[in-house]
């Protein structure tokens, strides 16, 4: 079993800064570049969301903690912008047409079809997002 | 992220290489917005050496299909693989543009 975590300035840079966080995480535990991928995909698009729609670009923190073993690689995001649950979020589905499709959307799908478990909690002024690879 | 263009008979086949995220969004999609609103009206996307695309990247690419059939164009994709094809079919994208398997499959229905 492995566990790391780091905390971050929700700002720009929050996204480039927990992929290359993940990254050597995974490198380190010599994971899959498939499963290394997933993982990079899933934390993008929550800390995407998190500066843009929880903190709404304001100043904030967010922690993101990694637990590993041999059965599946956990990713836990916490930050104290606006309460936000990503699971019962409308996603809009592709299937209209081109012209009518608004360019948002595809972040919360993408997280809940390449991740095994997708959770929220709200636990007191923290939102709270645990998302979960099998291996 | 790295962009090529390369012209086949009508078509302008865009070659995308790298990674198509958060951080590469901005100046890819200035590029094919620039594609877009360029002479050719057949775009077509080759991701055979995209290696990640996330949703920052999809908008890129919905904003160029977009413009281009503003346009009285279409934009088409091929060669995705991994990662990438996987994110297509999951976000539903590829209902909304069409994703061929070749190159050569994509040209026969630029001309049907």
């Amino acid at each position: 079993m492995a566990r790391a975590r780091t905390r971050l300035a929700a700002d720009e840079r929050a996204v480039a800064r927990a992929i290359g966080w993940v990254e050597r995480f995974c490198n380190h535990h010599q994971l899959s570049r498939a499963v290394t991928d997933v993982v990079c995909l899933s934390l993008e698009e929550a800390v995407s969301n998190i500066v843009e729609h929880g903190y709404e670009r304001q100043p904030g923190r967010l922690s993101i903690e990694l637990h590993y073993d041999r059965r599946a690689l956990s990713v836990v995001i916490e930050d104290g912008g606006k309460p936000f649950d990503p699971t019962q979020a409308v996603t809009p589905h592709a299937d209209g047409t081109l012209a009518s499709h608004r360019e948002g959307g595809f972040g919360l799908l993408l997280i809940k079809g390449v991740m095994d478990d997708v959770t929220y909690q709200r636990a007191g002024t923290i939102n709270r997002l645990t998302l979960v690879k099998h291996l | 992220m790295k962009i090529e263009t390369r012209s086949v008979y009508d078509v302008l086949v865009v070659d995308m290489s790298g990674r198509l995220d958060s951080m590469s969004s901005g100046d890819a999609g200035d590029r094919i917005v620039e594609i877009a609103r360029g002479e050719h009206k057949r775009v077509l996307l080759n991701l055979e050496k995209l290696d990640y695309v996330s949703s920052a990247g999809l908008r890129v690419i919905l904003r160029g299909a977009k413009l281009l059939q503003g346009n009285r164009g279409e934009l088409k994709i091929c060669n995705a693989n991994g990662l990438v094809r996987n994110v297509l079919e999951t976000s539903g994208f590829n209902s909304l543009i069409k994703v061929y398997d070749t190159e050569k499959e994509a040209f026969s229905a630029f001309v049907a």
